[in-house]
């Protein structure tokens, strides 16, 4: 105990060095993007996924006040308003960096129509009397609190999942023709556009909070989710000069990277596009072709890999690392499932390899082995696309999916109606981790670009990972972690390029609780591979866990136990570390074969959001769910690639 | 740790056979634990709490709440629990119209008793009215019409004033509904009882405010549903008198075998009458009355959500902290000048109390103190940050800015998020806790956990104060907050030892007072505050002064720092201006460094420039219980 705190003094001590190193934060070209770290990165906690009043969806689902300022009050530790319960409320640690990313299409038309401040052009008598009507229909079912049935006008009609994987842009049943029941709206849009990026502008504070500004091109044809959210570390100025690109526009990828290269050519903004929900994608997001069905080829992956480095995994609406149909020996695997596709009806889930990202990453490795480059070398990072204006991912201080469902008695007043799900599927989560050399929109796009981040699902895990092909003795219980990690070997989101010698590549881990929250369990190395034919491949190490645990012949590891007491939604610091460090060698290795290394770290059983509500309301349990969940942390992987 | 304590008792218990008359309670020993709770809540059963929209939070929620589970708050209807659970709890509601209108509106008027042809239309009227104003939201109106009106002709007997009126139910008979209801509350708070770990206990508040005098006492007793069902609740619409009050604790007692205590309540709006120089009709204050009056009320509420009584700043001139959640509204219809009387706060009277006893040898005045809530929300919320409002209908920062009581201009915004009560017990029981009451061996704090210990003695051992068997010392040299001191053989000062840790999730302290009042020969009053024990850093100016601690909260985040203050603050003090012919008392204040109010998180939230009324910051505090030092 006595060394983990000094350990923990070191690093804070270092921290305080790290930070205080500023000033070459710019001397690196991009390729040697590692070496010149050394240990001055310090971890930053941020949301890049959340809608305010400005999304349609957000508004029709009764949250009529929070905007981006209350969004960014939030992040930043402010009591604010709740946008439905009018309850004040506070997160209970600041977030470091925060994306308000509203739905581009229909960008604030609803609030605008609802408040009566829409600015409309004369489109002509028929025209402009369709529209005077649908300003009326919705204005009814707001008054009747019907906005969620309006709301599903927007949602794709309920389709299974299409057996023949076609395109699904092309599928007759694609229609998006509701987005534009009000006419051209643009003008409004780019009101609330101005709003957006100027509130971004105004409370971005270089070194203590950063407001990046962005969007959500939120394409779903068929129900198949491709939702991109779009970020930039540029300034208003820059985004001024652009409306954001919805799936009005197009609804596929391609289309969208191109747009982000033609605006970033006459505008000077850089663009990072971060792919989300995989798990609701019908097997589109990671697919074995293009969206149209083509192979994938060089081009496209490097174009993809050029604007969608990082991957958000985890969110309110699951989780999808993977799920035990696709890894069955994964007893950890089945975490936070959702299996509700977004669309106006139920419809059979579908597991499919292209939704989760063990896999994807997998199928990466294989297209890399064809093509010669690798369409889903990414990233991970967690966010919580909550629609209420705040980024709530602490499960007892988690304020909906919607505002709507915040409260005990209405958590099953969302959603519910349409696709099955409701509030109390929802999962609160996640979060992004950076490990980035200050905290200003420069230093996180820098170690966006460079994967230097990972995921947690909503607590402040603290994770380090470094891999080289050899690490001096000792190393991870040095108090040098962070400058062994740099010094000998690559971070997260890093390459081990093959060498001559035939040594196993090494790692370091270091994982460091929730400062306010529960121990951990372990410390997992997930590694996938292939082999010379492409056949992919994938295992779970255990390589640091708490107390006297053994593990099996099989490398299992007894559960940590559970200590949550049900009955009052609370859970001790009885079981688990407060830190967790490993040095591992993959003792499988083969030069010949392609792989990647991510670290999973699970904390001890706590409760899940909906334990509370169901004791509020009196249940014996959770309508749905489980009572208590092992939040976890994904970092992003360290790829090796063989010659 | 068990052990040792224990042994230690062994050791105490061996000794005692030994010892001196300073020991005034065999039955304290250093194995004394700290539990908190709340001896004042209301539910929906309390009438102006139903009216003021709490339809939902029952017993029962309250339990839950103070055990620490989450609950639905009764008007925003989110989640909500309280940060650190109780350990105790007395479900109080109003025995006036106890559960009538929750049960009338709710359920009909099914349990009323029969009236006549013209009476039961009226009251067919009025349940009607009721209803159809509580389904709009609009049961406040109901409510302010129950309230005193302002009384006419001041200083008199309130009762006798015109305005002093009795209540009386426009229903009838309400017997049956309120039977129904004290059966809820009495087998809700069995239900809820786990000795040893968490006590509930029964109770109610006689309400008597003649002409908005506030002379309220909350009622509890140690004794269970066998006994608390052979009884309804005493309320003030059958006498406004408290004499009248243990009269029927007294004879109830006598019939049932049932125990009880009664603690006063917001002194600070009884327009001078809770402790005043003679009794509620004006007459003096004998060495009978004094004694029934201690006999049942040993202990005192002196913070709660509608201010704090300790003293006010007209009253207490030199205290620079005494300005403290002031609170200056009566209950009643209308506004009036809030006038502060010697009668409205705790120390004060402790001093008149003295100079009653100096006359006719009895001390009616002799009390310990408490914090409580108060709260009309079923929920015990005393956390700065996590406080859900007086009635249900202000806690939510756009509804915190109406009028709550009658048309005395206060709001939420008035209302403080305290208080809580502390209590030197063996063990988490009824008895227990019921046994420190009598002892008076309980303290206040305004909502932190900031634990407290105090002894008094006539010779402490220096640095007794820093060692680790501190109560083991103090007990077995000295007594505990709520003792006496006897006049010593060898005319020594007393000396006092005292020992204040913050709260373990709260702020540091500032500082450590002893309050000192005492009654010359000539019957003057007199009072003296000795800053004993600080922070580091500061020394006393030439002027007596301890320099202000500072203060590191964030008004734009609502946030503050443990940068300044300290964690523990301990002391070994002695009276320096002792005279052993002088009757003296001694308190201990304890001041946490400077926390947001609750209204400024609300004001953040609300986006405001400045708040209306009350400050951003506030200096959470601890009262000890007194030490009395009496000449023989």
């Amino acid at each position: 105990m006595r060394l983990i705190f000094s350990l923990l003094l070191v690093w804070l001590a270092l921290a305080v060095v790290g930070s205080k190193s500023f000033a070459d934060k710019n001397v690196a070209d991009s390729s040697k993007t590692f070496t010149r770290k050394a240990n001055t990165t310090q971890v930053f906690f941020g949301d890049t996924h959340l809608h305010t009043n400005y999304s349609f969806d957000a508004y029709l689902n009764l949250n009529y006040s929070a905007d981006p300022d209350t969004a960014y009050r939030w992040a930043k530790g402010q009591p604010v308003i709740h946008p439905y319960n009018r309850a004040r409320v506070r997160i209970d640690t600041p977030l470091d960096f925060l994306v308000v990313s509203d739905h581009a299409e229909m960008l604030g038309v609803m609030r605008a129509v609802r408040e009566e401040t829409a600015v409309f052009e004369d489109q002509g008598a028929y025209q402009n009397l369709k529209r005077w009507f649908s300003v009326r229909l919705m204005n009814r079912a707001i008054d009747k609190d019907q906005g969620l049935e309006f709301f599903s006008r927007f949602l794709p009609p309920a389709l299974e999942v299409d057996a023949n994987h076609a395109d699904p842009v092309k599928n007759p049943n694609n229609n998006i023709d509701q987005v534009n029941v009000f006419g051209h709206t643009d003008a409004i849009s780019k009101i609330a556009w101005g709003d957006i990026i100027a509130t971004a502008d105004r409370h971005n504070v270089p070194g203590e909070f950063t407001a990046l500004i962005g969007w959500e091109w939120s394409s779903i044809p068929t129900g198949a989710n491709l939702h991109r959210v779009v970020i930039t570390p540029d300034g208003a100025d820059k985004a001024a000069q652009f409306l954001p690109f919805g799936s009005n526009d197009s609804q596929y990828p391609e289309d969208l990277w191109q747009w982000l290269e033609d605006t970033e050519r006459t505008t000077g903004t850089r663009f990072i596009a971060i792919p989300h929900n995989s798990n609701i994608s019908k097997g589109y997001m990671f697919d074995k072709t293009t969206l149209r069905g083509t192979p994938i080829d060089a081009e496209y992956a490097q174009r993809r890999m050029q604007w969608e480095p990082v991957v958000e995994v985890t969110q309110i609406k699951g989780d999808s690392e993977t799920n035990s149909q696709l890894s069955p020996e994964d007893e950890f695997a089945d975490f936070e499932n959702y299996t509700f596709y977004i669309q106006a009806g139920r419809a059979k889930f579908v597991s499919s390899a292209g939704d989760f990202i063990r896999p994807a990453l997998k199928r990466g490795l294989a297209i890399d082995q064809k093509v010669g480059v690798n369409p889903y070398k990414f990233g991970l990072i967690g966010s919580s696309d909550s629609h209420s204006g705040l980024a709530s991912v602490e499960e007892n201080n988690f304020w909906g999916k919607m505002a709507r469902d915040s409260t005990p008695e209405t958590k099953s007043s969302s959603g519910g109606r349409l696709n099955g799900s409701d509030g109390w599927n929802m999962s609160a989560s996640g979060l992004a981790a950076v490990w980035a050399t200050e905290n200003t929109r420069e230093a996180i796009y820098a170690a966006f670009k460079r994967k230097e981040v990972y995921a947690t699902t909503g607590p402040r895990l603290k994770v380090q990972l470094f891999g080289a092909w050899e690490f001096p003795k000792h190393a991870a219980e040095s108090e040098n972690f962070a400058q062994i990690g740099y010094q000998y070997g690559v971070p997260m989101g890093g390459d081990l390029t093959a060498t001559t010698t035939k040594s196993a590549p090494s790692f370091i881990l270091r994982a460091v609780k929730d400062p306010k929250g529960a121990n951990l369990d372990r410390i997992q190395m997930i590694k996938g591979w292939i082999n010379a034919e492409g056949e992919q491949f994938e295992r779970v190490y255990n390589v640091a866990w708490s107390g006297q645990r053994k593990l099996d012949a099989n490398g299992k590891l007894p559960a940590v136990g559970n200590t949550v007491d049900t009955q009052a939604a609370t859970y001790t610091n009885n079981v688990g570390e407060a830190e967790l460090f490993a040095q591992w060698v993959d003792p499988d290795f083969d030069p010949k074969q392609s792989a990647f290394y991510y670290a999973r770290v699970l904390q001890i059983p706590t409760p899940r959001n909906a334990l509370y509500d169901s004791l509020a309301l009196g249940l014996s349990r959770p309508p749905a769910g489980p009572k208590t969940i092992q939040e976890r942390a994904y970092t992003s992987p360290i790829w090796y690639q063989s010659n | 740790m068990y052990k040792l304590l224990f042994s230690l008792v062994v050791f105490f218990v061996g000794s005692l056979a030994v010892s001196t008359s300073v020991h005034t309670r065999a039955d304290t020993s250093a194995d004394t634990q700290l539990f908190w709770g709340d001896t004042h809540l209301h539910t929906y059963y309390s009438f102006d709490a139903f009216l003021n929209q709490n339809y939902s939070a029952t017993p029962d929620t309250a339990y839950r709440w103070a055990k620490g589970e989450p609950v639905i708050h009764p008007k925003n209807r989110t989640r909500v629990q309280i940060k650190t659970p109780l350990d105790f709890l007395v479900v109080s509601d109003h025995a006036e119209e106890l559960g009538v209108f929750t049960t009338l509106i709710k359920e009909g008027d099914e349990l009323l008793s029969p009236m006549g042809p013209w009476d039961s239309s009226v009251r067919w009227m009025q349940v009607k009215i009721a209803q159809y104003l509580v389904s709009r939201d609009r049961g406040e109106e109901v409510f302010n019409n129950v309230l005193p009106k302002q009384e006419v002709k001041a200083g008199g007997d309130p009762v006798q004033d015109e305005s002093g009126v009795m209540y009386s139910s426009p229903y009838g008979d309400t017997t049956k509904i309120r039977n129904k209801v004290w059966t809820d509350i009495v087998e809700t708070a069995e239900r809820h009882y786990e000795p040893g770990k968490f006590t509930s206990l029964i109770g109610w508040e006689w309400s008597s405010t003649p002409a908005g005098a506030n002379l309220h006492r909350v009622v509890f007793t140690p004794d269970g549903a066998d006994k608390a069902l052979q009884f309804l609740p005493y309320g003030s619409d059958v006498s406004q008198y408290p004499e009248d009050l243990w009269d029927w604790l007294d004879s109830t007692q006598q019939k049932t075998g049932t125990r009880f205590i009664a603690i006063p309540h917001n002194p600070n709006i009884s327009k001078g009458y809770m402790f005043g120089e003679t009794t509620v009709k004006g007459k003096p204050i004998t060495a009978q009355y004094s004694k029934v009056r201690m006999q049942w009320e040993p202990v005192v509420e002196m913070t709660q959500v509608k201010g704090d009584s300790e003293t006010h700043p007209l009253l207490s001139p030199e205290d620079i902290f005494a300005d403290f959640e002031t609170y200056g509204f009566y209950i009643q219809q209308r506004n009036q000048t809030y006038k502060p009387k010697p009668g409205d706060y705790v120390r004060s009277s402790l001093i008149t109390g003295m100079a009653i006893e100096q006359q006719t040898g009895v001390n009616p005045y002799k009390f310990g103190m408490i914090g409580s809530t108060d709260s009309h929300t079923g929920l015990a919320t005393a956390e700065e940050d996590n406080f859900w409002g007086k009635y249900a209908t202000d806690s939510t920062p756009e509804t915190k800015n109406q009028d709550i009581i009658g048309a005395a201009e206060n709001s939420g915004w008035d209302m403080a998020a305290a208080g809580l009560t502390a209590v030197w017990a063996q063990e988490n029981t009824r008895e227990a806790i019921y046994a420190a009451f009598k002892r008076k061996e309980v303290y206040a704090t305004t909502g932190s956990r900031i634990g407290l210990q105090f002894f008094g003695g006539w010779n402490l051992p220096k640095q007794s104060q820093r060692a680790e068997d501190f109560a083991t010392i103090g007990y077995r040299l000295g007594v505990p907050m709520g003792g006496d001191l006897i006049t010593p053989t060898n005319k020594r000062s007393p000396e006092f030892i005292v020992r204040a840790v913050k709260d373990p999730q709260g702020a540091n302290l500032d500082r450590v007072q002893i309050i000192k009042g005492w009654v010359d020969q000539q019957g003057a009053s007199h009072e003296k505050i000795y800053n004993i024990a600080w922070s580091r850093n500061r020394s006393i100016t030439k002027e007596g002064q301890l320099p202000a601690i500072g203060n590191t909260v964030d008004r734009n985040l609502g946030t503050y720092k443990n940068t300044i203050g300290s964690a523990e603050l301990t002391a070994h003090w002695v009276d320096p201006q002792f005279d052993a012919n002088q009757r003296a008392f001694y308190y201990v204040r304890v001041l946490e460094i400077p926390t947001p109010r609750h209204s400024l998180f609300d004001k953040i939230a609300l986006d405001q420039m400045a708040l209306q009324n009350g400050p951003e910051t506030l200096q959470e505090r601890a009262y000890s219980s007194p030490i009395w030092y009496t000449p023989q």
